[in-house]
């Protein structure tokens, strides 16, 4: 693995402060772990005695299982911690156990956190490279970058491609993740949903927002789906799931507004029949599943490239 | 001369600024055994100490109408002494605490030993303000008579909201039996929600649930009506948003009895500030809009705003160094108001005597002190501030017992070198 010389990455806090010519090399690389991914043994040697400590205060299973195999095909050691079993339900701050958990030398942190900034807020405090797995509805720049890359992969380039991102912009933090990394690449990126749905100044994070779904798909290139929420049905944000799957959910018929071939992609979880119709989801343009491929080899390449930056990798 | 000694001093070339009946004018002074004794120009020094003290003013010290002195109940945080000393070095001789303490201060017996400690400490008077309701909980009124006896100069139920129409109209009728005014933080609390971030790009950028403008000046708009139902006097705590000075300003022009302040800190920073998620710029009112800011600032020089508040909230490490949405609101104020207004003269925002103003004069109507004379032969109450002075704001200047400020470690200008409190020097900082 040969990293370039741009890519300095003490820790991945977000896309917004990537710049192309970085997104453009994590991608790259990511594309070298996943042809290590493919082969019948699927393991690197590469951060042999680093230690990952996956620190998940928020619940997740897929995006935490992704980041520990992702470790372990780099051979490293990998420590899980759970919110729900530690000392933060017995009303630790949450610098006092990262401190604790620094006293035990991890290298590199993966934080999931329910509040924005969190890991910016560890990264000024304790030593290792941070690692966002998500924080609150901020940024998820692992999830991000393996969108993009699934897109790169089947696109080719991102110039000039439309990809409409429909759903709870307001809580998403893939969505913002997206928006960063989409624009640095070229795209044109259209956002919609409900306006409870579309928080304020999203323009800003250069975007055409709309509160009607079809403008956002027509011609489109790429249709991202993002989830509804359990607890946002049927309150001040929508009526129903019901009606939210009439008006805002991806369906056959609205499919057929994009592109044909367009890709489907959705961050996961789903929820079938209301922001994706189960035929579109399992359907000939759906890339759902290679998207969870996909991501344990960005995320290979993203504690690759931190490891690299701290010089914490196996020297040959 | 040393703090705490009865002060025999010559004041040469300051600037007489925010006396009653005392025009602005260049002077000397001379206070002899704690008493005025001499007002002229080129006064012969006799065995007192003098300062030479030219491009400095000579005011009747600074009046804070908002701190937190979290005495009673988190002294690990700030005590009473803390919070004077603080008070003394900035050059404030007055400071109105608000009730939110542990207990919260609902009753005479919390009043009466707020009192009493500052009066035994004498660095700084602390002036209680008394609870609105029962526990700060918005459902019954507090005993304002008992506290008002007590020594409470205001009423309000510190940064919490008060959702009932009805009880604030019956407070403020309750609190004119006893000439007091109501103080609230406006805020509809249902459309806050649980905001943090002043809802717009950068709520939406930094993935913040917002706190939009209208949250707070719907409040400013009903507390205003109510105000004027109840024929009571209002004062609104800290105002973050354009609307809610233009509510106040219509206020005004109808003669209805409101007065306002704001926060330094929303005068200094905006929204954008919060890029790295510093917790101590997180405030109970957030930071706004750079237009937001610049009407704060036409507010204040106008005279719609009346006052700037320290809105001194000090906090320790298990409230602060947590996660941006989980730290209290606020940051130590006392210290630094006067340098950020400093700065804001500087940078051309202000002028001197909105600063005068809104730090002397009109805290000390807002507080109901009777408005400071210069009188030969009386005992001396006064605040030497040099504008230019430079220092930094660190553990070696820092009084209080919380660090939590975003100045930390900045190099600042503008800072008292004398205090003075009915004749009692409690705070010179001076090259004699």
């Amino acid at each position: 693995m040969n990293q370039p010389p741009t890519l300095q990455l003490r820790h991945l806090l977000g896309l917004e402060t990537l710049d192309a010519q970085q997104i453009t090399a994590l991608l790259d690389l990511a594309g070298q772990m996943k042809a290590v991914n493919q082969r019948r043994i699927k393991k690197l040697p590469t951060l042999r005695g680093v230690t990952v400590l996956t620190f998940f205060v928020e619940n997740s299973t897929r995006t935490k299982m992704s980041f520990e195999l992702a470790a372990k095909r780099l051979s490293a050691d990998v420590m899980g911690f759970a919110a729900s079993t530690s000392s933060l339900s017995k009303g630790e701050t949450l610098l006092d156990t990262a401190r604790n958990l620094e006293a035990m030398a991890p290298d590199i942190v993966v934080i999931r956190h329910s509040s924005s900034g969190a890991p910016h807020f560890l990264a000024e405090r304790i030593g290792c490279g941070i690692v966002n797995a998500g924080d609150g509805a901020h940024e998820h720049p692992t999830q991000g970058l393996l969108d993009i890359f699934t897109m790169r992969e089947k696109l080719g380039t991102l110039q000039g491609k439309k990809v409409a991102i429909i759903g709870d912009l307001a809580h998403s933090r893939v969505a913002r993740s997206n928006l960063h990394g989409l624009h640095k690449l070229g795209a044109d990126v259209h956002v919609a949903g409900p306006a409870t749905m579309i928080p304020p100044g999203i323009e800003e994070l250069m975007c055409t927002a709309h509160t009607r779904v079809e403008p956002a798909i027509e011609g489109a290139d790429v249709v991202m789906m993002l989830r509804i929420q359990r607890e946002r049905q049927g309150n001040d944000l929508i009526p129903h799931a019901h009606e939210y799957h009439r008006f805002f959910g991806l369906d056959q018929q609205r499919l057929k507004l994009a592109k044909p071939g367009a890709l489907v992609m959705h961050p996961g979880p789903m929820n079938r029949g209301v922001e994706i119709a189960p035929e579109v989801a399992d359907g000939a343009q759906s890339v759902i599943l290679q998207q969870v491929e996909n991501g344990v080899a960005v995320r290979m390449a993203v504690l690759y490239a931190v490891a690299v930056t701290r010089g914490l990798e196996e020297k040959p | 001369m040393s703090a705490h000694d009865a002060g025999n001093f010559l004041i040469r070339g300051a600037s007489l600024r925010g006396w009653s009946g005392q025009p602005e004018r260049t002077c000397d002074v001379r206070v002899r055994a704690g008493a005025w004794d001499e007002i002229g120009d080129r006064l012969s020094a006799g065995d007192e100490t003098v300062l030479e003290a030219t491009g400095c003013w000579l005011t009747p010290g600074l009046v804070d109408c908002n701190a937190s002195a979290r005495e009673p109940g988190q002294e690990q945080d700030e005590d009473l002494a803390s919070l004077a000393r603080c008070a003394a070095a900035a050059g404030y001789v007055a400071v109105a605490v608000s009730p939110d303490t542990s207990p919260s201060n609902d009753d005479h017996a919390v009043t009466e030993l707020i009192v009493r400690r500052s009066r035994e400490q004498g660095i700084c008077e602390v002036l209680p303000i008394g609870a609105l309701t029962h526990r700060l909980q918005g459902t019954t009124l507090a005993p304002m008579g008992e506290m008002s006896e007590a020594g409470a100069v205001l009423f309000g139920d510190a940064d919490r909201p008060i959702t009932s129409s009805r009880l604030l109209r019956r407070a403020m009728e309750y609190a004119r039996s006893f000439d007091r005014g109501v103080v609230t933080q406006p805020i509809d609390a249902d459309l806050a929600a649980s905001g943090v971030v002043h809802e717009g790009n950068w709520s939406t950028r930094l993935g913040c649930k917002g706190f939009p403008a209208a949250a707070e000046h719907i409040a400013v708009a009903r507390d205003i009506a109510v105000c004027q139902l109840a024929q009571g006097r209002l004062h609104l705590a800290r105002l973050s948003a354009r609307r809610s000075v233009e509510h106040v300003a219509r206020a005004k022009r109808d003669g209805i009895a409101v007065t306002c302040a704001v926060t330094p800190w929303h005068l200094l920073y905006t929204h954008a500030d919060l890029a790295h998620y510093d917790v101590n710029l997180r405030f109970v009112a957030p930071l706004r809009s750079e237009d937001d800011r610049q009407a704060l600032l036409a507010g204040l020089r106008d005279g719609t705003i009346d006052a700037v508040c320290s809105d001194h909230q000090p906090w320790g490490l298990a409230e602060k160094e947590v996660e941006f949405d989980r730290a209290l609101p606020g940051a130590i104020g006392l210290q630094t108001t006067f340098a950020v207004l400093c700065r804001l003269v500087q940078q051309g925002d202000l002028d001197a005597a909105t600063v005068v103003r809104c730090l002397v004069t009109a805290p000390r109507q807002i507080v109901g002190l009777a408005p400071p004379v210069l009188q030969l032969g009386q005992p001396a109450t006064l605040a030497l501030l040099d504008p230019a002075a430079p220092w930094t704001f660190d553990a070696a200047t820092n009084r209080s017992k919380s660090r939590n400020s975003p100045l930390w470690g900045k190099v600042l200008h503008g800072n008292a070198r004398l205090t003075v409190l009915r004749g009692r020097v409690v705070h010179a900082d001076l090259p004699l």
